[in-house]
């Protein structure tokens, strides 16, 4: 375990409905002050969001998006739980490697 | 005794009624599962509210209007919101409802309060409609499957009503009559104080869990000590509305499974009766239909047995 990469456990909920939950290297979530970046080991941060995308980059390679809007996200110990009122995953989900030259489209 | 016609069509008649009260019992234990499915669906996004409010309970002052309404004046207007179902054939689950909303309304009353009332669920319109009491504002159409969008609507109009200051027909309290779904053949109601928020705490806040289970959750759940963003004033500021959401919602879900399991209970009763009167109209009908048989016979016998000693 010490060798490999360290992984968050991610859980997204919308108000009626468990959305996505798996564990990722990387979540990017649109809080309120602007895109927030949040890798293993953050310090534990609540913070709203308003609108927006999630993207995880999940341990199996791919890379996940969600469309979110109005809730908060917090993480804790290397779980982040995102509660959202309406949240949707895109359809396609992207590989990593071809993810940055994806990004202009699907937004 | 009543003519055999009288019977068949009693029978005819029950017979319709006991395939409508079976089609009814089906067509509930199928809806239950399905309300069991949304209510298990909300379920991770209202516990990641309660532990967001946990923690933010834990690292702030909790001086939200919300938790306590600062108001010059006291203001005795509170209201009611009354969860009922939108179609009958559920035995008593609105009467009982409103048999305890009606007991609130005169508790409030005795404690000088003014009680506002909202009713959710066509049933309890009808009912108060018909005795002409005032309404504040209804929601119908919607029991059998509570949307979240139903629940948004509700808590705003209610928070809305709270926020108002008591000059402006603002409430100070918000009571919530709806049915627990406890199990399939136990449902009971409840009377909840949603507004202002009490102690928010983990182990109140779940009131379906048993005692031990509670006592289990507050030994594991310890509040992290978050940084918040942007601030904890104006997290709190959203999340304890979102929370009266989540909660509501959660409350109009049992309420739905309550009325299916009760709708389905009741509509098993039914069927059970009507067969039983079916049973009973069949002997009766097969009695009458013996006696007349009897009857024809002891005719026919005797006028042969006159005709016989006219001839002697």
């Amino acid at each position: 375990m010490a060798d490999e990469k360290p992984t968050i456990k991610v859980n997204i909920v919308a108000a009626d409905h468990p959305v996505w939950h798996g564990t990722a290297y990387s979540v990017n979530i649109p809080a309120s002050a602007g895109q927030m970046g949040i890798l293993p080991d953050h310090e534990p941060v609540l913070t709203l969001i308003d609108h927006g995308d999630v993207r995880a980059e999940s341990t199996s390679g791919h890379t996940h998006r969600f469309t979110v809007s109005d809730g908060f996200a917090a993480f804790d110990s290397n779980t982040l739980t995102i509660a959202v009122d309406k949240s949707s995953e895109d359809e396609e989900y992207v590989d990593a490697d071809a993810d940055a030259g994806k990004t202009e489209t699907t937004n | 005794m009543a003519s055999q016609l009288a019977y068949k069509s009693r029978i005819a008649s029950t017979q319709s009624l006991s395939k409508i009260f079976n089609a009814q019992e089906m067509i509930a234990s199928s809806h239950i599962a399905k309300a069991r499915n949304l209510a298990l669906g909300a379920k991770p996004y209202s516990d990641a509210i309660q532990d967001a409010l946990a923690a933010l309970v834990a690292h702030t002052k909790l001086d939200h209007p919300l938790v306590k309404k600062k108001e010059k004046t006291p203001n005795p207007h509170v209201a009611v919101l009354a969860v009922t179902s939108d179609r009958g054939m559920a035995g008593p689950y609105t009467s009982n409802v409103l048999r305890e909303t009606e007991n609130l309304l005169k508790r409030l009353d005795e404690a000088n309060k003014i009680p506002e009332l909202y009713v959710y669920g066509r049933r309890g319109v009808n009912y108060y409609k018909y005795r002409s009491r005032d309404i504040k504002a209804t929601w119908e159409g919607h029991t059998d499957e509570p949307s979240v969008r139903v629940a948004e609507e509700i808590a705003s109009t209610l928070l809305n009503a709270y926020m108002a200051p008591g000059e402006n027909g603002g409430v100070s309290e918000l009571y919530l009559v709806y049915t627990e779904f406890i199990n399939m053949v136990s449902q009971k109601v409840r009377i909840l104080r949603m507004l202002p928020v009490e102690v928010v705490n983990k182990e109140i806040d779940m009131a379906t869990a048993t005692a031990k289970e509670q006592a289990e959750a507050e030994k594991e759940f310890t509040a992290p000590l978050y940084s918040f963003e942007p601030s904890a004033e104006e997290v709190l500021d959203k999340v304890l509305p979102k929370y009266v959401q989540s909660r509501i919602h959660e409350c109009l879900l049992t309420a739905a499974a309550s009325e299916t399991a009760s709708r389905q209970n009741a509509m098993h009763t039914a069927t059970e009766n009507a067969d039983k009167l079916l049973d009973e109209l069949t002997r009766k009908l097969n009695q009458t239909r013996q006696g007349a048989i009897t009857q024809e016979l002891t005719e026919i016998i005797a006028s042969a047995d006159a005709l016989n000693t006219t001839e002697e």
